[in-house]
């Protein structure tokens, strides 16, 4: 059946097109005849409404090639592009948009993952003095409630901030281990025994003005001894100091 | 020996390869001793646009694809495809603008030419195909294209790829051409019978 319908199509077509067919099926033949006679007659019409000659038609177009040959392809595409302002307005501010839009983004993921790796503690140095203390095991009640009675959750709300770990009450605190009582002297006697942390923490000290004049360059030469001496921290700390351009 | 005339195929890769060449005062010439002038203007005038917009468009194509774009062309073999195709979307793309600009109102009488369905009796049969044919435009501009490709001597191959369809997709499309058009006839043949 499709087969038969392919045939009558492909007759249909091969009349229309003015090749002979063979025992097809006459109405088609009579169709396809009609549509061709009246299509050719309608082609004489309209092209006897075409002049035959058109010189002009050929002058415009050789005057208009000549003309674009002579166009530089970079001047077409900004003429074409600033051809609808419109268009060329919202260009600009969509892509302004985007380029903000992405460099905030990166600038904000790339900081934060500067700020994480970067170290405000104190490294804890060797010769400290641990005392015999019993440990001071707060109970329930002082851990999880405050002096007037109020609770205060399963987090403490006096615990400390990171930058300012303070020292347990079990050790002999030697001035070069927590950063609220770090001093330039004891740990310039240590980091003269080439303890790393000692000059970690001296390079500490300079950076965030810890008992000593801030300054970034002293902090970058400690932390680089400090890295030199196998200190990942003081190595980042370092990364961290260039990375931020505060120092050359 | 006579020398075979070649297939309007043939004379449009001919003009291609001029225009590739950067030879287009030679394809130019060409493009008139073929007849490619009065084809375009007159296959743009069948979509329903008057001889002067027609013939600016036609120089359109040539000024800003034939001359410019043809080198773009993938298979050169396919030259005249080509130029259908692409004349085909300058149509569909400013043609109807220029028709929509030039007629108002004639959506209403087109109607009714449809469907008053009497002939003066004085109308040959030839006459009456050729008016059912016009209607036919209108009323199909879609199906009445890919007849007039067929009847250009366009092969399967060929219009699918003006049309932008699959192989089995034209052949169906050709098919519904085909019965689209009989309903039309079959009033000429009330005639014929009278």
């Amino acid at each position: 059946m499709k087969n038969k319908e392919q045939k009558i199509l492909q007759d249909w077509i091969n009349t229309l097109q003015g090749i002979v067919v063979r025992g097809m099926d006459s109405k088609t033949r009579l169709e396809a005849r009609l549509l061709r006679k009246a299509w050719l007659d309608e082609n004489k019409k309209i092209e006897n409404k075409i002049p035959d000659r058109d010189e002009p038609f050929y002058q415009n177009i050789r005057a208009a090639i000549k003309k674009k040959k002579h166009k530089t392809p970079v001047k077409n595409l900004w003429a074409s592009f600033f051809e609808n302002k419109f268009k060329a307005f919202l260009v600009v501010i969509l892509g302004t948009g985007f380029v903000y839009a992405s460099k905030k983004t990166y600038d904000g993921v790339v900081s934060i993952s500067e700020e994480l790796n970067h170290i405000v503690l104190a490294k804890e140095t060797t010769d400290k003095i641990t005392k015999d203390i019993e440990q001071n095991d707060k109970s329930f009640w002082d851990e999880h409630f405050d002096k007037h009675g109020g609770f205060t959750g399963f987090w403490s709300r006096y615990a400390p901030k990171d930058n300012e770990k303070t020292i347990p009450e079990d050790v002999n605190d030697n001035l070069c281990s927590y950063n609220i009582t770090l001093n330039l002297e004891k740990c310039l006697v240590l980091a003269n025994k080439y303890d790393s942390n000692a000059q970690f923490n001296i390079g500490l000290m300079y950076e965030l003005g810890i008992n000593v004049e801030q300054s970034y360059f002293q902090a970058y030469e400690w932390y680089k001894k400090s890295s030199a001496l196998g200190n990942e921290d003081a190595k980042s700390n370092m990364e961290y100091l260039i990375k931020k351009g505060l120092v050359y | 020996m006579t020398k075979e005339k070649p297939s309007k195929g043939h004379q449009a890769t001919e003009i291609v390869r001029l225009l590739v060449d950067n030879r287009s005062d030679e394809a130019l010439k060409l493009f008139e001793k073929y007849g490619f002038r009065k084809e375009f203007i007159g296959f743009a005038m069948k979509s329903g646009i008057d001889y002067e917009d027609a013939r600016d468009l036609v120089q359109k194509f040539i000024i800003d694809k034939l001359c410019m774009k043809s080198d773009s062309i993938k298979n050169i073999e396919f030259a005249r495809t080509w130029m259908y195709q692409v004349f085909r979307n300058m149509i569909n793309d400013q043609g109807r603008m220029l028709i929509r600009n030039r007629e108002v109102p004639l959506d209403e009488n087109k109607d009714q030419a449809y469907e008053q369905k009497t002939y003066d009796k004085n109308q040959t049969l030839t006459d009456c195909v050729q008016e059912q044919l016009k209607i036919f435009r209108e009323k199909e501009p879609k199906h009445a294209e890919v007849v007039e490709f067929i009847l250009k001597d366009l092969n399967t191959e060929q219009i699918r790829l003006i049309i932008g369809r699959s192989y089995g997709a034209t052949r169906e499309f050709m098919s519904q051409c085909r019965k689209k058009f009989r309903p039309f006839l079959e009033i000429c043949n009330e005639i014929d019978e009278k």
